[in-house]
């Protein structure tokens, strides 16, 4: 028996983008660079594990936007052609590095062929079923996937209309019903954000743990004997795992976690940035200059700017992540040992990150993971990796503790979501989501076309909630588009509740519109509001 | 589910269907008109410029009225084009033409964040080579999008008519209030109260702390539609009300908010000692939602009671005057160490 467990946590989620409306939309290129860097990087890693028969457990959550956009048709679709042109792009830099930048034609070839591989393993091998992928490896049992509130909608600032936090909840599981064919087990909740009370409400769709960041369960009352190495259970029926800070920092501190290495790839200088735009033609469809996800350069050196960068080595780069694996298993050995001395069960050490930090902003991350596993599975027996489940059906005795509210974001609490730049939104959701709730409550016998509109009503004011517009907002990157998304989901609501009230009439081919570009959740049923 | 869905189909075909026969003859005689409107519109204008000065003052104002009439007839035309189908080319002159203000307005929303050129249909870009226009010309959608609703003219409305007063919990120092009052509601006011005594009146969150007692008023200065509120140290329920502070210092509240109740700060001084089995976890709350809840407000209720709100607590709401209260609101808190936070979990995420 190990001395104790690793419990990694992968959060993906990206918010449900989808214009129909636009040929090409700036915006959708977060899920189209998210897939070809993360979510098929690690499905890569995780299939060479299966393949290599090496044992590992793995959690993730898929958001429910992140599974609807993986699903969808249209967004699909608009991947293959960006695939295709990244192709395209990518086989011109090997004529182009040939004649220009020799020493880069090696590295240009890698990208062609990694490129390739994307597309054959997605259009080929998974028939562009990215969810049914992941999908199998969970039902191989070493991949858990959780549930996740519907539209990452930030539950603590919701609490003032109780049915809008519980359709959040409702609708999110549902989906993942639907999506993954089993009930879900556990939740993560958008932005670790927990306010004592909504328990009832993860009980109502069978939802049995969640996770906290680390002071909600180290400030929980009374106070749990292990800090947040053992899972805690509330007053209200849910088990909470904390988050552990030291491994979270190794990976997310900018300063001394890994990503910042010098022999990594550097993540903003891109060639869309850098070549001429006649040359890249097709790849910038609308002439805008934006990322194009190949990369020659690596960090190089602390404050080195972008001019100066050195060449990426590959070779380097990957030999570098497993050193980095190397000492993040022999600092968990440690950590386990030192943790179990304390104890009267085998600690849990839960490392919850954003996904697309692996592969995306750490280019080698997915590498780094796949490295981990195996060396925690040939190498040692003081630690291994675990989902909560299995966690909970071998060490079930849990201490009865309340967490407080608490969230991951910077300071703890609600200021990233509620600050000078963000508020404004909290009168005009608030007021939406009572207005569905006074929808749902009125209109019990509606036609089939009110039907509709009610529905839609529900899938605008879910899109509203988001937690990324409010976000994005307060870090100042692409705020216009983030209130643009508000304004749009709230005007959209806004005319169904008039229409449905009877102040304007209710138009079948406007509802029409709103149900092709908003067209998440087609199962939605508005009673979830009642 | 399926049923539901089922039914809704053929009604969707149907409607479509009526919609575009209805819209078919109006959309052909729009066509036209815009056409005939926007001809003669362009070449006027150009040969006008250097006459300015000659034309008579007469012909100017005969000129200005057709062009407002000509305006309000593109307004309308541009907000009823429902269910129009054209090709590309020609829809794309028509809007060119008859380009309503909401239109320049989604014009403008559009160029704002997206950097493309004004007026220009999507897809054509500056700077581009006539080659990589036609090129691009392939991604061109078959229909340019339809507009049946234009998100950019929405507003959002500074009240939504109703009396009612919110709190949200920042973090253990910060309370978020928002109200909203409606115009009705003033005006039955200033009919009961009369203008003057009104005009005198100040509006007024009421902060209350509903387990303990005690209460401060902080009189909002006008156009105010938020607030941040500082909260004590001793306390950890809240509930506001949203009010008028008559000239006479009498309070008439309009409408009561939700209660809320502060984050814990710092580790709890009792010790756990009662275990459950995870597979008895689920039955836990014989009390349920509401027992949490209790859990957690009860944890460590401050011992001392408030000391009468007044003007120190109000003073203290006034320190967000400028809606920015300084600062986050766990840094200087004993027992937080700074090494356990995640400072820079929000700088990697995206």
């Amino acid at each position: 028996m190990p001395v104790g467990y690793w419990c990694p946590v992968l959060h993906a989620h990206l918010p449900y983008v989808r214009h129909p409306e636009h040929p090409h939309f700036l915006e959708e290129d977060w899920f189209f660079e998210a897939l070809t860097e993360t979510y098929v990087p690690i499905l890569r890693v995780l299939d060479g594990l299966q393949r290599d028969e090496v044992e590992y457990r793995l959690t993730m959550t898929l958001s429910p936007p992140l599974v609807s956009m993986m699903t969808d048709e249209l967004l699909m679709g608009r991947y293959h052609q960006h695939l295709d042109r990244l192709i395209e792009l990518a086989r011109r830099e090997t004529e182009r590095t040939k004649r220009e930048q020799p020493h880069l034609e090696a590295l240009a070839w890698w990208y062609l062929q990694e490129f390739e591989d994307v597309r054959r393993l997605v259009c080929d091998d998974w028939r562009s079923d990215v969810r049914g992928a992941f999908r199998r490896h969970q039902d191989t049992g070493r991949l858990e996937i959780l549930t996740c509130a519907a539209t990452h909608g930030f539950l603590p600032l919701m609490d003032p209309v109780p049915q809008a936090v519980r359709a959040q909840i409702h609708v999110g599981a549902q989906h993942y019903r639907k999506e993954f064919g089993r009930d879900p087990s556990g939740i993560w909740l958008p932005e670790c954000g927990y306010v004592p009370g909504h328990e009832v409400y993860l009980k109502e769709v069978g939802l049995r743990f969640t996770f906290l960041e680390a002071h909600g369960l180290t400030e929980a009352h009374p106070r749990p004997s292990f800090g947040v190495h053992a899972p805690i259970a509330s007053a209200g029926g849910i088990v909470f795992f904390g988050r552990d800070m030291e491994s979270s920092r190794q990976v997310w501190s900018s300063e001394s976690g890994y990503p910042g290495d010098f022999d990594y790839r550097e993540f903003y200088k891109d060639i869309g940035w850098e070549l001429p735009l006649d040359y890249l033609g097709d790849s910038l469809p609308d002439g805008q200059r934006k990322n194009l996800g190949i990369k020659y350069h690596r960090v190089s050196g602390r404050g080195v700017d972008l001019a100066h960068k050195q060449p990426y080595v590959r070779a380097w780069a990957l030999e570098k992540a497993a050193v980095h694996a190397g000492n993040f298993l022999f600092n968990r050995e440690r950590q386990v040992e030192h943790l179990a001395a304390h104890m009267d069960r085998p600690p849990i050490v839960v490392s919850p990150y954003d996904a697309e930090l692996f592969g995306h902003w750490w280019f080698e991350g997915p590498q780094f993971l796949d490295v981990l596993f195996r060396k925690m599975h040939h190498d040692q027996d003081i630690v291994r990796s675990i989902t909560p489940s299995e966690y909970l059906a071998r060490h079930g005795e849990l201490e009865v503790c309340q967490p407080p509210m608490s969230t991951w974001g910077a300071q703890g609490y609600a200021e990233v979501w509620l600050n000078a730049s963000n508020d404004w939104i909290y009168p005009h959701l608030d007021m939406s989501a009572e207005r569905m709730v006074e929808l749902a409550r009125r209109i019990e016998h509606p036609s089939d076309l009110e039907r509709r509109a009610l529905d839609q009503a529900a899938r605008e004011l879910l899109l509203a909630q988001s937690s990324d517009w409010a976000f994005i907002m307060k870090t100042d990157t692409t705020v216009e588009y983030a209130k643009k998304r508000t304004r749009d989901h709230i005007a959209r609501f806004d005319y169904l509740y008039r229409a449905l009230t009877g102040q304007c009439p209710l138009e079948e081919p406007i509802l029409r519109d709103f149900e092709d570009r908003d067209n998440i959740f087609p199962e939605l049923d508005y009673w979830v509001y009642r | 589910m399926a049923s539901k869905k089922k039914a809704a189909a053929p009604a969707r075909g149907g409607k479509r269907k009526t919609a575009a026969r209805k819209a078919a003859p109006r959309s052909a005689a729009l066509k036209k008109t815009a056409k005939k409107k926007a001809a003669p519109r362009k070449a006027p204008k150009k040969k006008a410029a250097p006459k300015k000065k000659a034309t008579p003052k007469k012909a100017l104002k005969k000129a200005a009225r057709k062009s407002v009439a000509k305006k309000v007839a593109k307004k309308k035309t541009a907000i009823r084009k429902t269910a129009r189908k054209a090709a590309p080319k020609t829809a794309r002159k028509k809007t060119g033409a008859a380009r309503s203000r909401g239109s320049a307005l989604a014009g403008a929303a559009r160029r704002k964040w997206k950097d493309a050129p004004p007026g220009a249909p999507p897809g054509v870009v500056p700077g581009l080579s006539d080659e990589d226009q036609i090129r691009s010309a392939k991604y061109l959608p078959r229909d340019l999008p339809k507009r049946l609703f234009e998100e950019e003219r929405f507003l959002f409305p500074e009240s939504y008519g109703v009396n009612r007063v919110r709190l949200l919990v920042r973090d253990p120092e910060w309370i978020f209030a928002y109200w909203d009052v409606s115009p009705e509601t003033m005006k039955g006011l200033t009919k009961s109260l009369g203008e003057r005594a009104l005009a005198l009146s100040r509006l007024t969150l009421r902060v209350l702390d509903p387990v303990s007692g005690g209460m401060s008023d902080i009189l909002l200065p006008p156009g105010a539609r938020w607030w941040y509120i500082r909260t004590d140290v001793a306390r950890r329920t809240y509930r506001a009300e949203i009010g008028i502070t008559l000239p006479s210092g009498e309070f008439r509240q309009l409408a009561e908010s939700n209660s809320v109740v502060t984050p814990r700060v710092g580790p709890s001084r009792e010790r756990a000692r009662r275990r459950v089995s995870y597979r008895n976890a689920g039955a836990v709350p014989p009390e349920g939602a509401a027992a949490a809840r209790e859990a957690e407000r009860e944890a460590d209720l401050a011992s001392d009671p408030w000391v009468a709100g007044g003007d120190e607590a109000a003073q203290r709401g006034g320190a967000s005057d400028t809606f920015r209260p300084p600062g986050g609101g766990r840094r200087d808190r004993p027992g937080a160490s700074d090494a356990f936070r995640p400072g820079a979990s929000d700088t990697h995420r995206r």
